[in-house]
């Protein structure tokens, strides 16, 4: 019978007997957060008294299930191939009738199925808990990019960790070659690219697109700081990102493939050696030894000064580092002596370092094309981008970067651009650059041999023409190319996800797809000025009242252009896109009617003891409306305040604030709620000629701390929703009555009018 | 038939083999002695695959056996230093054994456990070191593989399981023509098991010889005659005489040769007696080694003074 030289089912089946014991382990752990996190998000819902729908975000669903994986392959990497530690049990696996090889491939097939299990049954126990709770919402494709973004976790630290096995023999070393793999390349790509970014300053030294943090999977969640606290939303979730993944499974693989070399040419006496191959003890000690020294080549190749005290600190630590490496692995204290003279190598690994920035940096300092060898530029930023929401992952800014230009006084203004940007940064006279007459642009040069230079050029607006913007503009406006992306949305192949801004209402896919196509088609017939409004590109656009009634919110949409992850806001606009502003706001009507909605105001209205009617522009651009209600049952005197009335019935001129109303006055501060009620109730279908918009807040979101069982404290989070009701004449004049009677007011002469 | 060209292996500075030239035929037990540190358990592990060879090559049945699948499958390997799984029974490395070896049968499996008296539910760990000796065996003859490799295997065996595992190794070469190989530092412990001696020492092979042969080509008599008489009478008459010691007028003669003729040379001079006495390996060795010019107390005695005062 030929044997399978790469795979053992039976001794896959011994591989997952060996490990049982720590694979239920973090079956439970990881059970345990399943249900833990659903059960606080569950509590928290109940306490809302709103009763409306929440809307779960992918970081909170992810966190407990992708944490684990940080941990468990390596945990159980460290149990399954723990016989390359001792010579005894490495013998025995090298004496039996299987090859490295087959070995090497089932116990990482075991590694990843135990993975993969705690990973399907958390996933799928989190999202039953989840349905218990009928108000919270959770995307179905949460599950397949938890899946698959906690399995590449996995895959990856296996795999590093399986390298790390292969190079030592004892679990010390198994555990610091294990973090030496999985964060020291990061940390010196890091330092590198920071050093050179900050000297340089006029470009952003991602020399290798593939070498960009976000996307290893391993430090993608840690490059925004909500993670921890799960509110990340899940299209800004960097591990839900394609190229993430992408590059992280490459990875994973590659790592995958060294470890096989690694463990098919390591000799069984190595088990039990501190490391296995020649070359690996001193290499790891002299990467120890130079991990604290690079932070302070770090700051020699920014051209900052360094401390006595931090030379002092990187230096001690340093030589720390390296020698009680040496000690605690050999345990001899004269390989101490003999170690000595390599520390030498770990300076000279920080000199490269600093060597390395400073010849960057001065290689793009001087690396100025003459106008001559520039055969087109492309400008990626300029659209208007003092008004851009997101100029960081904007849209156009992608897409403007495949358009060039080949105008020749375009290029030599900014070559010449270049030369006094680069001029600036040589005499240290950057700061100049970020005054006011100065215009930053992000430029590639096309130069005629093939050669793409990025560079970030400062253009001096008063020497080009004087005016507050510079004639660069007329040279883009020119190109039909960049004036056809300025005024197109992304194609659907581009898009990732749309979601509607501001908004605590869940759309469903499709609902979202529908106003999308609609969105769509009154963008691509409004004039460009109004395109350039809806993509808040126009400094002309009235914004102060983003989220007023006329610009009622944003649409905002993300997706890819190439390898680039983009988030693009569009305005939904009442006059320019009234078909989608009217669907969306029947639609959000619609589903606070279908989620009793009202009902829960009204229940609200009546439990409560005082409240807050801010009218603020009533009825006038703006047409707010802030009604909130205190429950009595709290108790907090702070909270007790007086009821006041705060705002202006412009139709009266008439302007009331009064923040201590008499409490006779309730009744009939209340009836004015009851009329807004009423309002929404008859009211489903809205005209946006009679809309005002209500904010109707309770203090109904209370967390509360306890101390020994009893309440000893307790926070407020206020809990709004918008919704938009049709106010008549007779119902806005019987608001003003009630306001005449109980409250003290102004006369308010309105000056616009 | 196993098969080592040349043999070396390094371990950094030390030369644990050098230029080893072996063939173990098959179907015999051979016996390899030598002191600690002569290369027996390096020369074990390199013919299991366990350690490639710096130099030359060791070949099972004409296959290569380093990281060769179909090769390891013919053999089974008892070191001296037993490895069982952490938290392992009997059955639950039966099963490991089963998951790695093709012809491993349970039911021997079971005869084996019956047969020694283990408790096959019972944890390794807690059994004495003799009785995780025994567990390994089990396991290993369970395995019915071609070829046996024991590294120091009798140690911590008392003489009834000594004798119960000899006899189970003999069983299996006469019933399944395998071949063992035996590691020992102590000649008596081989001395009634194997067909095959090898004297290894520091790296390199003494001699080699089928132990029948050994035996029986060399020999003791003992002799008195009615005369005054000395070596001369038997060097004279074409008797090689390797060692001879006269008191009274008894002498012992360790002798090599062919025993019938001797004994018939010397009966010609109407002997009073005239015994011929079996030698134990240990004096073959030491008669054998001193005609190649080594001492035995070099490579044996400081070894089994030190087991001694164990």
């Amino acid at each position: 019978m030929k044997r399978n030289k790469f795979f053992s089912p039976a001794l896959m089946l011994e591989g997952i007997k060996q490990t049982k014991v720590v694979g239920i382990c973090f079956a439970i752990v990881s059970i345990l957060l399943s249900c833990y996190f659903p059960f606080l998000k569950i509590m928290e819902s109940s306490a809302n008294y709103w009763k409306s729908d929440v809307i779960m975000d992918l970081g909170s669903f992810v966190l407990p299930i992708f944490v684990l994986q940080y941990l468990m392959p390596i945990v159980v990497v460290f149990v399954l191939f723990n016989f390359m530690n001792s010579r005894k049990a490495s013998d025995f696996y090298h004496s039996i009738p299987l090859s490295k090889t087959c070995i090497y491939v089932t116990y990482t097939i075991v590694a990843l199925l135990w993975s993969l299990a705690v990973i399907l049954v958390s996933t799928f126990l989190s999202y039953i808990l989840y349905s218990f709770a009928p108000e919270i919402i959770i995307n179905s494709e949460f599950i397949w990019t938890t899946i698959i973004s906690s399995f590449i976790l996995a895959m990856l630290i296996t795999s590093i960790t399986l390298v790390a096995k292969g190079l030592s023999g004892t679990l010390f070393t198994n555990i610091i070659i294990t973090l030496i793999i999985m964060f020291l390349p990061r940390i010196i790509i890091l330092l590198y690219t920071s050093a050179v970014n900050a000297a340089v300053k006029i470009t952003d030294v991602s020399f290798m697109s593939f070498a960009d943090i976000y996307n290893n999977i391993i430090f993608a969640p840690f490059t925004t700081n909500q993670f921890m606290y799960g509110y990340i939303k899940q299209e800004t979730l960097p591990i839900s990102n394609a190229s993430t993944l992408w590059y992280s499974a490459i990875l994973a693989i590659i790592y995958f493939v060294i470890g096989f070399f690694i463990n098919k040419f390591r000799k069984s006496e190595s088990a039990g050696k501190s490391a296995a191959y020649k070359g690996v003890q001193p290499v790891v000690r002299i990467l120890l030894g130079s991990i604290p020294l690079l932070l302070i080549s770090t700051n020699l190749a920014c051209g900052l000064n360094v401390s006595v005290e931090f030379w002092f600190i990187g230096i001690v630590i340093s030589l720390l580092a390296y020698f009680l490496y040496e000690l605690i692995t050999t345990k001899n204290a004269k390989k101490l002596l003999t170690a000595i003279p390599f520390y030498l190598i770990a300076i000279l690994v920080n000199a490269i370092f600093v060597v390395a920035c400073v010849g960057e940096k001065n290689f793009i300092l001087n690396d100025i094309p003459e106008p001559s060898e520039i055969s087109s530029v492309s400008i990626s930023n300029y659209i208007d981008y003092s008004n851009a929401i997101n100029i960081d992952d904007n849209y156009y800014k992608y897409k403007a970067e495949d358009v060039k230009f080949n105008d020749k006084e375009l290029i030599d203004i900014l070559q010449s651009s270049l030369v006094d940007t680069v001029e600036k940064v040589k005499e240290s006279n950057f700061d100049e650059l970020t005054r006011d007459n100065y215009m930053p642009y992000d430029v590639i040069i096309h130069c005629s041999s093939g050669r793409d230079i990025k560079r970030t050029i400062y253009v001096n607006i008063n020497k080009y023409n004087g005016s507050s913007k510079p004639s660069l503009d007329s040279y883009l406006y020119k190109n039909q190319e960049y004036m056809d992306i300025l005024f197109s949305l992304p194609t659907d192949k581009e898009l990732k996800s749309i979601k509607i801004d501001s908004s605590n209402m869940d759309f469903s896919k499709d609902e979202l797809n529908e106003l999308w196509k609609t969105y769509k088609e009154e963008f691509n017939s409004a004039s460009d000025k109004n395109k350039s409004i809806l993509s808040y590109r126009d400094n002309s656009g009235n914004y102060d009242n983003i989220y007023g009634i006329n610009n009622i919110t944003n649409i905002k949409v993300t997706g890819y252009v190439g390898m680039n992850n983009f988030s693009q806001h569009y305005l939904v606009n009442a006059n320019i896109t009234p078909k989608t502003y009217s669907k969306l706001i029947n639609k959000t009507m619609s589903k606070l009617i279908k989620d009793n909605i009202i009902d829960t105001v009204k229940k609200n209205e009546s439990d409560a003891a005082y409240f807050r009617l801010d009218f603020s522009d009533l009825k006038n651009t703006n047409n707010n409306f802030i009604l909130e209600y205190y429950n009595d049952n709290i108790g907090d005197d702070d909270l007790m305040m007086s009821p006041s009335v705060d705002g202006t019935l412009k139709r009266y001129n008439v302007n009331y604030s009064d923040s201590g109303i008499d409490k006779k006055y309730i009744p009939e501060l209340r009836k004015i709620s009851n009329i807004i009620i009423n309002a929404i109730s008859d009211n489903v279908d809205v005209e946006k000629d009679n809309l005002i918009q209500c904010s109707l807040s309770t203090n109904v979101n209370f967390e509360y701390s306890y101390d020994d069982d009893r309440i000893s404290g307790y926070s407020l989070n206020s809990q709004s929703e918008t919704v938009y009701v049709n106010i008549t004449d007779e119902q806005y004049d019987e608001i003003n009555n009630i306001l005449s009677k109980c409250s003290k007011h102004t006369n308010y002469v309105d000056t616009e009018n | 038939m196993i098969k080592a060209e040349n043999v070396t292996k390094k371990f950094d500075d030390f030369i644990a083999l050098k230029n080893m030239n072996c063939e173990i035929p098959e179907g015999c037990i051979y016996g390899l002695v030598g002191s600690n540190g002569a290369g027996k358990s390096t020369f074990l592990r390199l013919i299991t695959g366990i350690y490639k060879p710096d130099e030359g090559a060791i070949t099972i049945d004409e296959k290569p056996v380093w990281e060769n699948q179909e090769a390891k499958n013919n053999f089974v390997f008892v070191p001296d230093e037993l490895y069982f799984t952490s938290q392992a029974t009997l059955n639950k490395m039966s099963k490991l054994y089963n998951a790695c070896y093709k012809n491993f049968s349970f039911e021997r499996f079971e005869m084996l456990v019956d047969k020694f008296g283990l408790d096959p539910k019972k944890r390794i760990a807690s059994f004495s070191k003799g009785m995780k000796r025994q567990a390994a065996i089990i396991c290993a003859l369970s395995c019915q593989t071609k070829y046996l490799f024991f590294d120091e295997t009798f140690d911590g065996l008392d003489p009834v399981m000594r004798n119960l595992v000899k006899n189970l190794i003999f069983d299996d070469i006469c019933e399944r023509q395998a071949t063992a190989v035996i590691t020992s530092h102590s000649l008596r412990e081989l001395e009634d098991t194997c067909d095959q001696l090898t004297l290894l020492h520091k790296g390199g092979i003494v001699f080699e010889s089928d132990v029948q042969n050994l035996k029986t080509s060399l020999f003791k008599i003992q002799a008195a005659f009615n005369m005054n008489y000395d070596k001369k009478l038997f060097t004279d008459n074409g008797i090689n005489v390797l060692d001879f010691k006269k008191t009274g007028v008894v002498s012992n003669s360790i002798i090599r040769g062919d025993k019938d003729k001797v004994i018939e040379i010397l009966s010609g001079f109407n002997p009073i007696i005239l015994d011929v006495l079996p030698l134990s390996l240990e004096e073959v060795f030491i008669f054998e080694m001193g005609e190649m010019g080594y001492k035995f107390e070099d490579i044996f005695e400081k070894e089994e003074e030190k087991d001694e005062k164990k």
